[in-house]
């Protein structure tokens, strides 16, 4: 190559490595604000949080807080009941929403779009008013005190995770579940094997979702547990709280861990769950 | 492929098993009768564990009664779980209720009047406790709850910038401005410390309502007053402080300084040099301020009043309806709500007792800085007792915010309150 | 009716089956419940009492009702494009080819995941007018920051600006659009000649257009029922700003104990809500595009 096209081609890569890079740093900065300062908050000594002008670097850095966080409140019990909700809530979630979205979208039938409203209608009453008659309901089932009216509604769908799948399977093209259809295959062989497979990333983000939406749901959990020893992390972090007072070094360093597995969580999947196929010869 | 096919069948199995098992175990919640369910939304230390030691010490003296304590955490307690849990007949036998509430959730019917379980109502129970506290349990002529604890206002000031400045604590409004004015210092047109800001921390509308000799609400009439001239003049000269230190400025460092509830406390870090607030603030200091040189006097008035002035709130304990087991219940609260209960908890956590036996005698008097709260406490008052309470609280707050930001003046803020409130407790009280 | 239609609308119902048991079993009974205390007055619990239709006519006579429909409102207008835009912008840069991507894409997202107290915690002390990273970076700038969350102007704005914080989570949904683009359609067009902006315009956003859908009409959703914010933050103030619709209707809820009243604000916002999400999904039709269903 010429002297003056190793230059254009080393110009290109300054352009697409270097350039790229300032912005993703210049725009990650203002969002890595709120992580350093609760990890900041979580290492200081309670009268540093407070301190004035406010302490940026703890001194002294005191990692014990971590240990003491968990001590102080039943962190694992309140970690496992968690889990424990969580894990069914997204497992009922992954079932249900993409049966639904797929009778939304690959399934023509007429009316369709019409309950597509409907169930979007069902998220638009603001929840203070059906609060009351859904804990009714649910005592007259004998499921207070317990998980269950959190977990068992996911079996059977959520409007937000079915009209989000139902819009990822309609830019799948009609080609393929035609296709399949003239081989013979039966609609639930074509969900599974046709469809389920090139929607991974959108199943992905289902699964991060629902899996947020329950981790970080407190008022569900408050209204339906009758016992302490049932609590999610969500009510039990309140236990750092006194009437006038928060202890924000420990209140922040549970809410760090607490963080942390979400974290590391969407680190790991993200790449393989959202980084789709590269579709490999789909024809229009 | 099949490998795939396999395993889908095998989640789609294992989650209809699942949902079997969930389903065929109805868990039905139940109490048992000889419980007393109470809840409670403290859930921080040091007042939950000296909670829980009062709870055992009542169970030692009353052994046939089991008391289950379940701190139920959160603002939102009092209001989604409480009731979403009645309107399914699965509440608890007592709970604890902040009492500036009281009316409110009685005349909607939430609570059960304690006349009948609890004996001595109408006799000595009533002047066991301090006035303000007592009248804010009672509501038609019936008893709807006991008084738990209590707290009341007054003013903080630093004691080394008054020094400084070569000043006296203030006794009168006049004063108090005088003292705010010197004690401010500015800095590049910025404030940089202000002498004392009305409105921050306990600064309440009702606190300078009251100061300035104004009353709310007329009892025999049954009326909003909000626009008491008093009151009125009150608001007019909480403005005047926006006037004169200039609203924008005042805006800024308002917002940037009184929100700050824990942290960057500004009368700890000096950014102010006299604060309204409570008794609880003493603690406070001991924790984030110990080497602050403050004092305690009571609030300022205008000239004309001698007698010292202050309200207070706390909490209370109540029996809600569908209680399972309301005797069991009244026991307890009777005892929880008594002198020997709120010296455990005021030696436990520094919360003034409400009954006027531990009140004479509590260990309080002997910390130094106690004592100015405790002679405050005679002089002190509750909120209007109305079942308008939240409502009348948020129209007064948003009224202040008008007048500050110089959207309405005094006047016609306080008409606005007065109209809109006076309409719904004469819709309430009408239908009763 | 021919029998494919019926095989077709039988096995459409099948599949989406689950949903409807699930409403029957869970959602009617509510709704239908909250409709009926809109037409009562009732303090939540015990017996409601009837009087027809007098909440409403008390809705449009009460002046907090249009100060919180206003406030939803401009929140709407400007929190849902401004949203859109940056969500979209970042699920692009989440898109660049670099290698250590997954950190970025982590960083961009992890503010989403707060849990709210959190959150509002660690806003409310960014957004400090005088002792805030953000006050302190305008100041560099020459520019004299504004009073944010404690001026009666800047309180709803500043709500807005914080809620960006939260793009992350619709970037991920972007991002994951983004990679469903079949490259061949970007390839066929640089092979034209096609510039970036070309791609971006006719590759690009038609074939995410399916979830632009989704984001819009979700963000419209959410930005009526805007709640936990103006909750843990403000309170409502100050001077009644920052009082959103659910807002005030939860206050009327329970803290007046005007359950009634409430559940009529309930179904007023219902159908502003649905019929803003009927009217998106008509013009939907011209600028979105399938290539499947």
């Amino acid at each position: 190559m010429s002297v003056s096209r190793k230059g254009v081609r080393f110009l290109k890569i300054l352009k697409a490595q270097v350039i790229t890079r300032l912005i993703l740093i210049a725009v990650c900065i203002p969002f890595l604000l709120p992580f350093f300062w609760m990890l900041s908050t979580a290492l200081k000594t309670l009268p540093q949080t407070v301190a004035y002008p406010p302490v940026l670097i703890p001194n002294p850095i005191v990692w014990d807080n971590f240990r003491e966080a968990v001590l102080t409140i039943p962190f694992f019990t309140y970690f496992k009941n968690t889990s424990i909700y969580v894990g069914f809530s997204i497992l009922g979630t992954i079932i249900s929403c993409p049966l639904v979205a797929y009778g939304l979208s690959i399934v023509r039938w007429p009316g369709r779009d019409s309950l597509l409203i409907l169930i979007l209608a069902t998220m638009m009453i603001p929840f203070p008013v059906t609060m009351i008659p859904l804990f009714v309901l649910f005592s007259k089932l004998g499921w207070i005190n317990s998980y269950k009216p959190l977990i068992i509604p996911t079996f059977f769908g959520t409007p937000f995770f079915i009209f989000l799948l139902r819009q990822f399977f309609m830019t799948i093209p009609p080609s393929l579940s035609d296709a399949a259809r003239i081989d013979g295959a039966s609609e639930l062989t074509i969900f599974t094997r046709v469809i389920l497979p090139l929607c991974k990333p959108a199943l992905g983000v289902v699964a991060l979702f629902q899996f947020l939406g329950s981790w970080n749901n407190f008022l569900g959990p408050l209204i339906y547990l009758m016992e302490e020893s049932k609590y999610p992390l969500s009510l039990g972090l309140q236990d750092y709280r006194s009437t006038h007072t928060v202890q924000w070094n420990l209140f922040m360093a549970a809410s760090t861990l607490v963080v942390i597995p979400t974290v590391v969580i969407f680190f790991l999947t993200q790449r393989r769950i959202i980084e789709g196929i590269h579709l490999t010869g789909i024809k229009e | 492929m099949r490998r795939k096919l396999t395993s889908k069948y095998i989640i789609l199995g294992m989650s209809l098993l699942m949902l079997a098992v969930l389903f065929s175990t109805p868990a039905v919640f139940a109490q048992k009768k000889s419980e007393v369910v109470f809840w409670t939304s403290f859930s921080g230390q040091p007042e939950r564990g000296v909670m829980d030691e009062m709870v055992a010490r009542f169970c030692k003296l009353h052994p046939e009664i089991k008391v289950k304590k379940v701190v139920v955490p959160g603002t939102e307690t009092e209001v989604a779980k409480l009731l979403t849990s009645l309107a399914a007949g699965v509440g608890p036998d007592v709970y604890h209720l902040d009492r500036f509430t009281v009316c409110q959730r009685a005349a909607a019917g939430v609570l059960q009047p304690l006349d009948k379980y609890i004996k001595g109502i109408g006799q000595e129970i009533e002047k066991a406790y301090l006035d303000f506290a007592w009248k804010e349990c009672v509501w038609q002529d019936k008893v709807w709850a006991l008084p738990w604890d209590t707290d009341v206002r007054a003013l903080y000031y630093r004691k080394d910038f008054f020094r400084e400045a070569g000043l006296n604590p203030p006794r009168t409004i006049a004063e108090l401005d005088e003292c705010a004015e010197k004690l401010t210092i500015r800095k590049n047109g910025k404030l940089e410390r202000m002498g004392f800001v009305p409105w921050w921390n306990q600064g309440w509308h009702y606190t300078w309502g009251w100061a300035f000799g104004g009353e709310f609400y007329d009892e025999k009439a049954q009326k909003i007053t909000a626009n008491d001239p008093k009151i009125v003049e009150s608001f007019a000269w909480q403005k005047s402080y926006c006037d004169k230190y200039g609203m924008k400025a005042l805006e800024a460092f308002s917002a940037a300084y009184e929100t700050q509830t824990e942290s960057l406390n500004p009368f700890v870090s000096g950014k102010v040099a006299m604060i309204v607030t409570g008794d609880w603030f003493i603690a406070f200091m001991k924790q984030f301020g110990p080497d602050v040189d403050y004092g305690i006097i009571p609030i300022p008035r205008p000239a004309e009043y001698k007698e010292p002035i202050s309200w207070s709130g706390g909490w209370s304990m109540v029996i809600p309806i569908g209680a399972k087991n309301p005797e069991g219940a009244a026991e307890f609260i009777k005892w929880y709500c008594g002198p020997e209960a709120n010296e455990i908890y005021a030696r436990g956590t520094y919360h003034l007792p409400v009954s006027k036996k531990a009140f004479e005698v509590t260990s309080l008097r002997e910390e130094p800085r106690y004592k100015i709260f405790l002679d405050l406490l005679p002089y002190s008052r509750c909120r209007p007792v109305i079942p308008v309470g939240a409502l009348y609280w948020d129209e007064l707050t948003a009224a202040r915010d008008y007048v500050i930001h110089g959207k309405k003046t005094p006047k016609q803020a306080l008409d606005d309150v007065v109209a809109r409130v006076q309409a719904e407790l004469d819709k309430i009280l009408g239908k009763k | 009716m021919t029998p494919k239609k019926r095989k077709d609308i039988i096995t459409g119902l099948l599949f989406v089956s689950p949903w409807l048991i699930g409403f029957a079993l869970f959602s009617f009974y509510p709704i239908i419940a909250s409709l009926y205390y809109s037409l009562t007055q009732f303090v939540g619990i015990g017996t409601p009492k009837w009087i027809g239709f007098t909440n409403y006519p008390s809705l449009i006579r009460d002046e907090l009702f249009w100060i919180s429909l206003y406030n939803t409102i401009y929140y709407l207008v400007f929190a849902v494009p401004i949203g859109f835009a940056i969500a979209l912008g970042l699920a692009l840069i989440m898109n660049f080819n670099v290698k250590e991507k997954s950190i970025y894409r982590t960083i961009l997202y992890f503010p989403s995941i707060l849990p709210v107290y959190a959150s509002a915690f660690i806003w409310l002390w960014m957004f400090n007018p005088q002792l805030g990273i953000i006050n302190a970076l305008l100041d560099k700038l020459g520019i004299q920051g504004p009073g944010w969350i404690g001026s009666p102007e800047w309180s709803k704005p500043s709500i807005i600006l914080m809620a960006q914080w939260g793009a992350g989570g619709s970037a991920i949904i972007f991002l994951a659009a983004l990679q469903d683009v079949p490259r061949e359609l970007y390839e066929a067009a640089e092979l034209d000649g096609a510039g970036r902006w070309y791609k971006f315009r006719h590759i690009t956003l038609p074939s995410i257009s399916p979830v632009i859908l989704f984001h819009i009409i979700m963000a419209v959703n959410g930005a009526f029922q805007l709640f936990d914010a103006p909750y843990i933050m403000t309170g409502g103030g100050p001077a009644n700003s920052t009082l959103f619709y659910t807002l005030y209707l939860y206050r009327n809820a329970f803290q007046y104990s005007k359950m009634g009243y409430a559940s009529a604000m309930a179904w007023i916002l219902f159908i502003l809500n649905l019929g803003t999400a009927i009217v998106i999904f008509k013009t939907s039709l011209r600028w979105v595009y399938y290539r499947g269903g």
